[in-house]
């Protein structure tokens, strides 16, 4: 946590440490206290028992599977887009800007509904003939994916932002072509930012439950991701398994954070 | 751009300005106020209904708006509100089961029913329609909705073979009315009150669902402030000549509570009543029947309440 820095100013920067240190520490106990309280509100074997739920279990794999699907899909799409609105200077460009934060600005419900609207009008009931989304697992991941996606696209963006053009650049003037260029130079520089822009878009899957309750429903063993599960227990008053999965989720979203981005920093 | 973006700050906080003195200014400010959990699907009538308890007692009910259960449980833990309108009977036997609740007075009955569109395109007449191939079945989770506990217990092994062949299920009966409306789904059990919220939907009578019925109540939660004030609205929400009125206009069935006897000042109020109702856009069908028959099974806890409030009305005045 100290600095690295050996000239005569390292003494006095020791407050400024301090200061930011005290800070830092503040919000954590703030989050630890959080956890801690609710957890008082759980037991072992409630623990146990969430887990040995068979549709518990089944929430937990859809959850894993659909976040981890929609952290690649929004990764594929965030690449191409975070580079164009990085790098691409054209009219208009402020408002496509503004367009990729719809997602996230859109009341999640509101997603929910405009996926059934859309696939009620006669293209998408069209494209569901090839493959079916209304109330289905590629509904809990198109859900997913349409908030996951906005966060990576912001992600990917600041990330080109900060690598310079002029390596890009030379590699062209030495006979790359633009593909080459970014795909040699460009993309091995990104690697940092591509691992935290999937990171984020698992993350926020895992914690959405908006859109997928009403685009696809809360069907057990079929649709039913694990905050759903939360919001079932609470709607049945089981204050002790709600308690229990969500910590459960806690647990299992820090654990792949962390792997995600130990891989991520791996030189 | 700039600029743009500047006068657009500007306006912005000019009307945040505004509308905080305009939110300061609303008549509320300072009158009594009772806290009141609703469950969502009551909401129409709950709003007329406060409305018209602040016009006539000037106590403004604050309400929020929830699935029976999990405002049970927020309840549970926050241990704060004045009233609870909960829309199924478990629910309010668990809140006194938990000694969450005082006393509870019976205010809706529902019934389960097949929502199809209107015109019924699908032809759907009996339980076994909902098993065919080209009808789109919606279910309410039984674990959490009142609607799917009861239509679980009263159809049985019917249940678990509609739940087999159901397209989707959802939290709440509203979610599977919506989805018909929109058309992601031809046929839905759900309750009658509820499908006569939506005007392009229609109710299909089964007899097979012809016993499952759940009677909403509103219960004086412990935390209340002000019992007094808490029992006197719970008392309006139920007698038929104010709260059973709004109800049947808005399409619930009341149960019928105690007469409301406030004198001269109230009936004169209610005789203008109906223009009231005209205006706000709901057709009056006049104060609704007052039935609680034997052919409906009443809990202990919904016999008339007796204990520590028996003597508020009279001391009030």
């Amino acid at each position: 946590m100290s600095p690295k820095s050996t000239d005569h100013r390292a003494a006095s920067s020791l407050p400024f440490w301090i200061v930011i240190g005290t800070i830092a520490a503040t919000y954590l106990l703030f989050i630890g206290v959080l956890l801690a309280s609710s957890a008082t509100y759980s037991s072992p074997g409630d623990w146990l028992r969430a887990l040995r739920a068979r549709e518990i279990q089944y929430a937990i794999w859809l959850s894993l599977f659909t976040c981890t699907i929609t952290a690649v899909l929004s990764l594929l799409v965030a690449v191409p887009i975070g580079y164009l609105v990085s790098r691409g200077q054209f009219r208009g460009k402020s408002w496509v800007d503004a367009a990729l934060d719809i997602p996230i600005v859109l009341p999640p419900m509101v997603i929910g509904l405009c996926l059934l609207i859309l696939f009620q009008t006669t293209g998408g009931r069209w494209f569901e003939e090839f493959i079916p989304m209304t109330y289905t697992v590629n509904g809990v991941i198109l859900a997913q994916f349409i908030v996951g996606s906005a966060f990576a696209i912001r992600t990917m963006r600041s990330t080109f932002d900060h690598i310079a053009s002029r390596p890009e650049e030379i590699a062209m003037t030495l006979g790359c072509s633009r593909w080459q260029a970014v795909r040699m130079v460009t993309l091995p520089l990104a690697r940092r930012g591509m691992f935290s822009a999937a990171s984020i878009a698992w993350a926020r899957s895992m914690g959405e439950f908006g859109p997928i309750l009403v685009f696809a429903g809360a069907t057990r063993m079929k649709t039913e991701v694990l905050p759903t599960t939360v919001w079932l227990e609470l709607s049945v008053g089981n204050l002790e398994a709600a308690v229990a999965v969500s910590l459960l989720m806690v647990v299992m979203a820090v654990v792949v954070l962390v792997a995600i981005r130990s891989i991520g920093e791996r030189p | 751009m700039k600029k743009y973006a500047l006068s657009a700050l500007a306006l912005l906080g000019v009307a945040l300005v505004v509308g905080g003195f305009i939110y300061r200014s609303a008549p509320t400010a300072g009158v009594p106020e009772l806290d009141v959990h609703c469950a969502a699907g009551l909401k129409k009538p709950m709003e007329l209904i406060a409305a018209e308890f602040l016009k006539d007692y000037g106590v403004q009910a604050k309400i929020n708006y929830g699935g029976s259960s999990s405002l049970l449980s927020s309840i549970r833990i926050s241990k704060k509100g004045d009233l609870l309108l909960a829309a199924d009977q478990s629910t309010m036997d668990d809140a006194q089961r938990l000694g969450l609740v005082q006393e509870v007075i019976p205010v809706v009955i529902q019934k389960l029913v097949v929502a199809v569109a209107k015109g019924n395109p699908k032809e759907i007449q009996q339980l076994s329609d909902l098993l065919r191939d080209d009808v789109r079945l919606g279910l309410v989770n039984a674990e959490s909705a009142s609607a799917g506990k009861v239509a679980r217990r009263v159809l049985g092994d019917d249940w678990e073979r509609l739940l087999a062949k159901a397209t989707v299920t959802k939290p709440t009966v509203t979610d599977l009315a919506g989805d018909l409306s929109l058309g992601t789904l031809d046929a839905a059990i759900i309750w009658d009150s509820t499908a006569s919220q939506f005007k392009n939907l229609e109710a299909i009578t089964i007899p097979q669902l012809a016993s499952a019925q759940e009677v909403a109540s509103i219960g004086v939660l412990t935390s209340a402030k002000d019992p007094a004030r808490a029992l006197q609205m719970a008392r309006y929400l139920a007698a038929p000549e104010t709260g059973g009125s709004i109800l049947t206009a808005t399409g619930f069935q009341p149960t019928g509570g105690d007469k409301w006897s406030e004198g001269e000042r109230l009936l004169a109020h209610r005789r203008d009543q109906k223009e009231r109702f005209e205006e706000a856009g709901f057709r009056w069908r006049g104060n609704g029947p007052t039935i609680l028959s034997k052919d409906i099974e009443v809990p202990p806890w919904l016999k008339r309440p007796t204990g520590q409030f028996d003597d508020v009305q009279e001391n009030r005045e």
